[in-house]
């Protein structure tokens, strides 16, 4: 057994590390399609190439994967010659970065009309107060000063001589700032230490939209999972015991014509029925009126969901108890003259039970896909959701995080049932 | 001996002898009735629509009325034939867009290093051949890289090719890659075992873990739209279960007399794997084919709907239902039709399929 689980959780690293290196290098975004995405179809190759800066799109690949696993907050330390400290923004909820001074104060810096470092004062509000513009700047081999430090976005900088300038977003659009760096290190601890980053579509952290919308989407599956399971193995289990009379055949055809029907046909027919015709469930699951997401927000979705994984799921139960009724050991009881529900209950159904379960714990794997669909009918605010709109707007680090998350699912229930199977069987158990 | 070696089952007649059971299983016969029933609707739309599928010919958002017989969409077009025109993308062609020869140099060279790679492998898993498939692999890996720096050097990238279509859908493409990228690595697994089945089990295992729906969207965010992007998705989504279905298949029937036989007479590895074991193996692989065709169809349809599927101008069952869906209570035919076409497209495959598979145990046994 500890055998078994060892060699599972290094398999389980394994998938992890190639997905992580599949997802980089597949999105990674070569051809700077997103930049103008971000900035609009009119923006001009200066301002591409900015963002591309501030973006550090412009490191080598090899060098971008490194960050984003392990994260790059140490390799900034070393170039700032101070420790990093990260900061929650107590009027936003953000998390920002700042220079740890030692004593006590956190510091961003820039750099003002007189080529002064300005450093900048965290508040205990989140705010800072300007200092005095100092002479920070270190010089290199070639007597060219430079500066490294955090700028007042949080992110780790360099900074010269030579009146570089930035494209920055503001209210009216994107402008132009004078004082800027030279070289970005967009800061961030790396998935493997839970931070991926900031999103370039929200601007919010990724890690933090992550957990939240895959706590909603976990509620969602939940429900999902408790309307179909029993279900499915009542059905699956009466189909079984019929099989090939007509109640069998009308289980198994209405099953297949669920499984066969894409969720968003599905969602849109309930749409159709509940929301516009009887106007029984709102047809958007989305918190519009910043109440909370109701109970009857999560009626249509989770129909959905029933509709199409109820059929796959009966089809496993209905198989399996077929092929356990046709056992010699059930023919055996039967002919003994044991009564039939008990041939069922006792006999059949233990057996039978054993390959659904594990199915079933490879099947949320297509139910976390079906999800994705389900949510973007709704407009439920969870992880398929995320998936979907970083996916559109080409987001490919938030769409990479996003999707390792369901791949972290997928292979955990995975392990579950092979592990179930395990204890379930006792041919295996004991071999 | 060469004789009898004549007489054995090949992939292809086997295939044809469980084709020729369809007609015993009603199941199987009604799946194949309603696949036919599309086919037939769209080689149909290739000489015949009632209306240009593309024109938008009656007042938007109507029901059915004279010429227009299953109503309109959002901007006036007959939603009968752009379902029946729907079948065309996913079964019946393949657009390749305009593209540059350098592009063309490019994915030849990529085509050419895979199969290099799949005739390679099973050499370089064989001790008595293992030099010349380690170095068949070394060779696959300068090919792309070659491909671009001529076509980078002679300024190929700037000469462009017409778009045209190929024959075949893109649903079709994709479970035919599939099959070969799986089957090929799945035998490879089963019969080889040992290291070769771990290292290539787990990095398939690294591609079944993604929803599948997920990863369609990563590779089409990674790849942009289109016909041949689709291609590319199905096959790799496809082929980590087809490589466990063949392995399966193969751990089972490695263990087999004729295998030991063949083994002894020194075939070469190529030989067993398919000669002896695909042919014997194909049966359960074909039934998944046929549901493999109606999983992409589905996925088509799902990605159509969100926006990312096959690109226009030519219709899309799942497209079609996007537009329609804003007016949904104004016009239902519009999102039913086409969503009537996907459904029993995919009942009818699963039907085919299971009857298939019936008629397939019932034969072994």
């Amino acid at each position: 057994m500890g055998r078994f689980l060892f060699r599972s959780v290094v398999s389980i690293m394994v998938t992890m590390v190639l997905v992580s290196i599949l997802l980089f290098v597949l999105l990674d975004p070569r051809d700077g399609e997103v930049l103008v995405k971000i900035l609009g179809i009119e923006s001009t190759p200066e301002q591409r190439e900015s963002l591309a800066n501030q973006l550090a799109l412009d490191t080598p690949i090899m060098q971008r994967y490194v960050d984003w696993v392990i994260g790059n907050d140490w390799r900034a330390e070393r170039l700032i010659g101070k420790d990093l400290a990260i900061i929650t923004d107590p009027r936003t909820g953000d998390q920002i970065w700042y220079v740890d001074d030692g004593d006590g104060r956190f510091l961003q810096y820039e750099v003002d009309e007189n080529q002064m470092i300005v450093p900048l004062v965290r508040q205990e509000d989140g705010s800072y107060a300007k200092e005095e513009g100092l002479d920070l700047w270190q010089t290199d081999e070639n007597g060219e000063k430079f500066f490294w430090g955090v700028d007042g976005k949080g992110r780790g900088a360099l900074w010269d001589q030579s009146g570089a300038t930035e494209f920055v977003t503001t209210q009216t659009g994107w402008q132009e700032l004078a004082g800027a760096p030279v070289d970005y290190i967009p800061l961030r601890k790396g998935v493997l230490r839970g931070d991926a980053g900031l999103s370039w579509r929200t601007g919010r952290s990724i890690f933090n939209s992550v957990t939240e919308r895959a706590s909603r989407t976990f509620i969602l599956a939940g429900l999902a999972f408790v309307v179909v399971m029993p279900l499915a193995l009542v059905f699956g289990i009466i189909a079984g015991i019929n099989e090939g009379r007509p109640l069998d055949r009308i289980i198994s055809i209405v099953g297949l014509i669920g499984t066969s029907s894409p969720e968003f046909v599905s969602g849109l027919i309930m749409i159709f029925v509940f929301a516009l015709t009887w106007k029984l469930f709102p047809t958007q699951s989305a918190d519009l009126t910043g109440q909370g997401l109701q109970p009857k927000h999560y009626v249509l979705p989770v129909l959905t969901l029933t509709a199409v994984e109820l059929g796959y799921v009966v089809r496993m139960t209905r198989a399996s108890m077929v092929d356990v009724m046709k056992a010699p050991y059930i023919r055996t009881a039967i002919i003994k003259g044991m009564p039939y529900r008990r041939v069922v209950f006792r006999h059949a159904l233990r057996n039978a039970l054993m390959a659904p379960i594990t199915i079933i714990m490879l099947h949320i794997n297509y139910l976390v896909g079906g999800i994705v669909v389900v949510e973007a009918i709704f407009a439920y605010p969870g992880l398929g959701d995320y998936i979907f709109e970083s996916a559109i707007f080409g987001d490919v680090y938030a769409l990479a995080a996003a999707a390792m998350v369901t791949v972290i699912v997928a292979v955990l229930t995975r392990l579950f049932g092979d592990l179930a199977y395990t204890l379930l069987n006792p041919r295996i158990r004991f071999s | 001996m060469a004789t009898e070696k004549s007489k054995a089952p090949t992939v292809w007649s086997n295939v044809r002898n469980y084709m020729s059971l369809v007609a015993d299983s009603r199941i199987a016969t009604i799946g194949l009735a309603m696949v036919s029933f599309w086919l037939v609707m769209g080689l149909l739309s290739f000489v015949w629509t009632p209306q240009d599928p593309n024109a938008s010919i009656g007042i938007p958002n109507r029901g059915p009325q004279e010429g227009l017989i299953l109503g309109t969409d959002r901007i006036g077009r007959d939603t009968l034939s752009r379902t029946m025109a729907g079948t065309q993308v996913i079964l019946m062609k393949t657009r390749v867009p305009e593209l540059s020869v350098g592009s063309y140099m490019f994915g030849a060279a990529a085509f050419a290093a895979v199969v290099l790679v799949l005739i390679a492998l099973p050499w370089a898993s064989d001790k008595r051949t293992r030099r010349k498939g380690i170095l068949w692999l070394i060779a696959a890996m300068f090919f792309i890289p070659i491909a671009n720096a001529i076509s980078g050097a002679t300024g190929l990238n700037d000469i462009m090719i017409p778009k045209y279509s190929i024959p075949m859908g893109v649903a079709i493409w994709g479970v035919l890659g599939s099959l070969t990228l799986g089957s090929t690595l799945g035998l490879i697994a089963g019969y080889r075992g040992g290291n070769w089945d771990q290292v290539i089990m787990q990095i398939l295992d690294a591609l079944i873990a993604f929803p599948r729906i997920v990863l369609y969207l990563v590779v089409i965010t990674a790849l942009g739209q289109g016909d041949l992007v689709m291609i590319f998705a199905i096959a790799v989504t496809g082929a980590p279960g087809v490589a466990r279905l063949a392995r399966s298949q193969a751990l089972e029937i490695k263990q087999r007399d004729y295998i030991r036989a063949a083994e002894t007479r020194g075939e070469s590895i190529w030989y067993v794997m398919f000669r002896e074991i695909l042919p014997n193996a194909i049966g359960p692989l074909l039934v998944d084919a046929m549901l493999r065709v109606g999983y992409a169809v589905f996925t088509i349809g799902t990605l159509g709907f969100l926006g990312r599927g096959l690109p226009p101008p030519e219709p899309d069952w799942g497209n079609m239902i996007n537009l329609a869906r804003p007016s949904f209570a104004q016009a239902p035919l519009a999102v039913l039709v086409p969503a009537f076409a996907i459904v029993t497209l995919v009942v009818g495959l699963n039907l085919f399929a299971d009857g298939l598979n019936e008629e397939i145990t019932r034969y072994q046994k």
